[in-house]
């Protein structure tokens, strides 16, 4: 029951739980993520690296960036939900639960890079 | 009993057939086996009898000799089956494969050796193990309500978290009332008496 109540409270991981409920790929088995990702984009991980050396936990520069991946997160997770939506009425459901998969495999991307952002 | 022994002239391959050391039986093993014979024959033994010799080890001088009388038309199988009952007291007679196999961890770390005798049927027994467990996993993984059906949920992702929460309140075993501490409790407690009539 707790184990319940953890999975289903936290967004993403309900959604890769349902993910594996419908029979999607795993993370192991298709590593992709979209090729438009918003948080992808080059030098994102360095230029994390660099706030987190230059700049203190509380500046501006670090809160501005942190807000943005958050942002980023919530819409690849609203996208995740729209298509989870649209997964009864999909004419190719394997690959609409692909999709689904990328679209985690980019949120647990910028899910790390608000974890990095937070250790000093 | 003495024996004669033979030494080889030159060290090399056994390839010629030794020659035939003589026996001599000592009187005393003439008439052990003599009383053998006659035993055998008094108990109903009509068949020839002829004289065994073998060399096991064991003895004072590192092997000593058996003699035994036994019939000479016993069948050769009869024989092999006889000399792998008596494995534990003859040495010669011990089987092929030795059982090593005894369920505790070996001495010595494990050479290169013969496979040990198993029944052909084991391995069909193993392999109906492995697919009953395999079949039980499924079976509770179609069994066992996920998530969402354990909360009470509907199985989407779109999910109220008050919702949730709810949900896993109401599922929470109620706490069992609590007694005051027991230095609160009185402790002059009125207790039952028996009133005797006077």
């Amino acid at each position: 029951m707790n184990e319940a109540n953890a999975v289903l409270r936290d967004p993403f991981k309900r959604a890769e739980y349902l993910l594996a409920l419908e029979g999607g790929p795993t993370a192991a088995e298709q590593k992709e993520m979209p090729a438009s990702v918003p948080g992808r984009s080059a030098g994102t991980a360095d230029g994390n690296r660099e706030l987190r050396e230059t700049e203190p936990p509380d500046s501006p520069a670090r809160q501005a960036r942190r807000r943005r991946l958050t942002e980023r997160r919530d819409a690849l997770l609203a996208e995740v939900g729209d298509e989870f939506e649209t997964l009864g009425g999909a004419a190719d459901r394997a690959t609409a639960l692909r999709g689904i998969r990328q679209r985690l495999n980019a949120t647990k991307y910028v899910q790390n890079l608000l974890r990095d952002l937070h250790s000093q | 009993m003495s024996t004669t022994t033979m030494e080889q002239p030159t060290l090399g391959l056994k390839c010629d057939t030794p020659k035939a050391a003589p026996i001599v039986l000592t009187e005393k093993a003439a008439g052990e086996v003599k009383k053998i014979i006659t035993d055998q024959v008094s108990a109903g033994e009509t068949r020839a009898l002829h004289l065994r010799m073998r060399v096991v080890g064991g003895g004072c001088s590192g092997f000593q000799a058996q003699t035994r009388p036994r019939p000479g038309s016993e069948p050769e199988a009869r024989r092999d089956v006889r000399d792998a009952g008596r494995a534990g007291r003859d040495r010669q007679a011990q089987p092929a494969v030795p059982r090593r196999r005894d369920g505790r961890f070996p001495r010595r770390p494990e050479q290169a050796r013969l496979q040990h005798h198993q029944p052909t049927s084991q391995g069909h027994l193993r392999l109906r193990q492995l697919v009953l467990d395999v079949s039980r996993l499924r079976l509770s993984a179609m069994t066992d309500p996920d998530h969402f059906a354990r909360l009470g949920l509907p199985r989407r992702f779109a999910l109220d978290l008050r919702e949730v929460e709810r949900q896993y309140l109401a599922r929470q075993p109620r706490p069992a009332p609590r007694l005051p501490p027991r230095s609160v409790r009185p402790r002059n407690r009125p207790r039952a008496s028996i009133c005797r009539p006077a």
